[in-house]
């Protein structure tokens, strides 16, 4: 249930001010003690937030990314990826 | 010796705090604010019992109540950055606690908090409808956004147990409940809107809610609720649970007030009876 720190991430991209802006500033090295798979790292990234949600990471906690453009995900770019994303397991 | 004096519903939406600030004291949300504030200002409530759905802040998914509740003399909020003022406020400790023992007794087996911060879920309410903040709370959080959500028929029994638990809190006291969230809502997954983060999926399903509550069909509200019903109205719809629970504790009154807004997903609701 390793998905879980995807979500833990969101969550504290919200709270930990700190954590918020070393995302923004090297979003590579801001996860990099993050025991993420290499599937999650890969898809966080990248911004893939459809991968993310397919493979169970809570939308609503996803969608916090947006208010700072976090791997790139600006409102329409999460849109648009989000909306071709295919079930959660 | 407690009695329950009216009941309140209102959306909690964390933008609404700087919308009508911009908008003004005569925009449609500002009035049926207002209006709901004058009802519950009218009932004379010592104390409000505010049924919530925490959205990740106080709680997380390291440690998820289906049920809880908030016992501490004080608390605080907003706690998840809500673009509004901050508040210390205070809780009914010894009415929290009463409750506390009294539904575990009923055979609700709340967790329970002495030590906690509360979200736009309480606050933006409160925000509008108490601003000065003088009238001591009691959260209950329910559920409403990580799946398997309580069902209806437990939501509305959680309030009928509160509602024993009010009537046997041996002191005298007038007790208004407070309920908020969507109808219809979808945050954040494939089924939002091009170019947004968040929309209305099912503004019927808004009217429809609302017309049960307005002719107090709360048997029929319950049964049609079902989890699959409130997925198709958004992954944030289950926060109808706050209002099935907040019925359970008043009865089946039909409301003093209700007003919906099928477009912004939500309705304002006032239920007073004497």
């Amino acid at each position: 249930m390793s998905i879980y720190l995807v979500n833990k991430l969101c969550r504290q991209a919200l709270h930990d001010l700190s954590l918020r802006e070393a995302l923004k500033r090297d979003p590579q090295a801001a996860i990099a003690a993050w025991p993420f798979t290499d599937e999650e790292r890969k898809a966080l990234l990248a911004g893939d937030v459809a991968r993310l949600y397919e493979l169970g990471a809570n939308a609503f906690l996803l969608q916090y990314l947006t208010r700072w453009q976090i791997f790139g995900l600006s409102v329409p770019v999460y849109s648009e990826r989000m909306r071709k994303a295919g079930q959660p397991p | 010796m407690a009695e329950i004096v009216a009941g309140i519903g209102v959306p909690h939406t964390p933008s609404l705090p700087a919308q009508i600030a911009k908008e003004g004291p005569a925009s449609d949300l500002a009035v049926l604010f207002r209006e709901v504030a004058g009802e519950l200002a009218a009932a004379r409530p010592d104390a409000l019992i505010v049924f919530a759905d925490d959205h990740f802040n106080t709680f997380f998914l390291d440690n998820f109540p289906t049920f809880a509740i908030g016992i501490a003399d004080r608390t605080t909020g907003p706690n998840d950055h809500t673009a509004m003022p901050g508040y210390e406020l205070a809780v009914h400790d010894k009415l929290a606690a009463h409750i506390h023992a009294a539904t575990v007794e009923g055979g609700f087996d709340l967790a329970f908090t002495q030590d906690f911060g509360i979200d736009h879920a309480l606050m933006v309410p409160l925000h509008f409808l108490t601003p000065e903040m003088k009238i001591p709370i009691v959260p209950l959080w329910i559920n409403c956004l990580v799946p398997p959500l309580p069902g209806t028929q437990r939501a509305h029994a959680f309030g009928r147990a509160v509602r024993a638990a009010v009537e046997s809190f041996p002191h005298k006291l007038r007790v208004a409940v407070l309920c908020s969230g969507h109808f219809s809502l979808e945050i954040g997954t494939p089924r939002i809107p091009p170019n947004d983060r968040a929309g209305i999926p099912d503004p019927d399903w808004v009217s429809h809610v609302t017309d049960h509550l307005r002719h107090a069909r709360v048997a029929r509200l319950i049964e049609e609720a079902t989890a699959a019903r409130l997925a198709e109205a958004g992954n944030i719809a289950g926060e109808l649970l706050n209002w099935i629970a907040m019925l359970g504790v008043i009865g089946d009154h039909a409301p003093r007030f209700i007003e919906a807004q099928p477009a912004l997903g939500h309705a304002f609701a006032v239920w007073r009876w004497n």
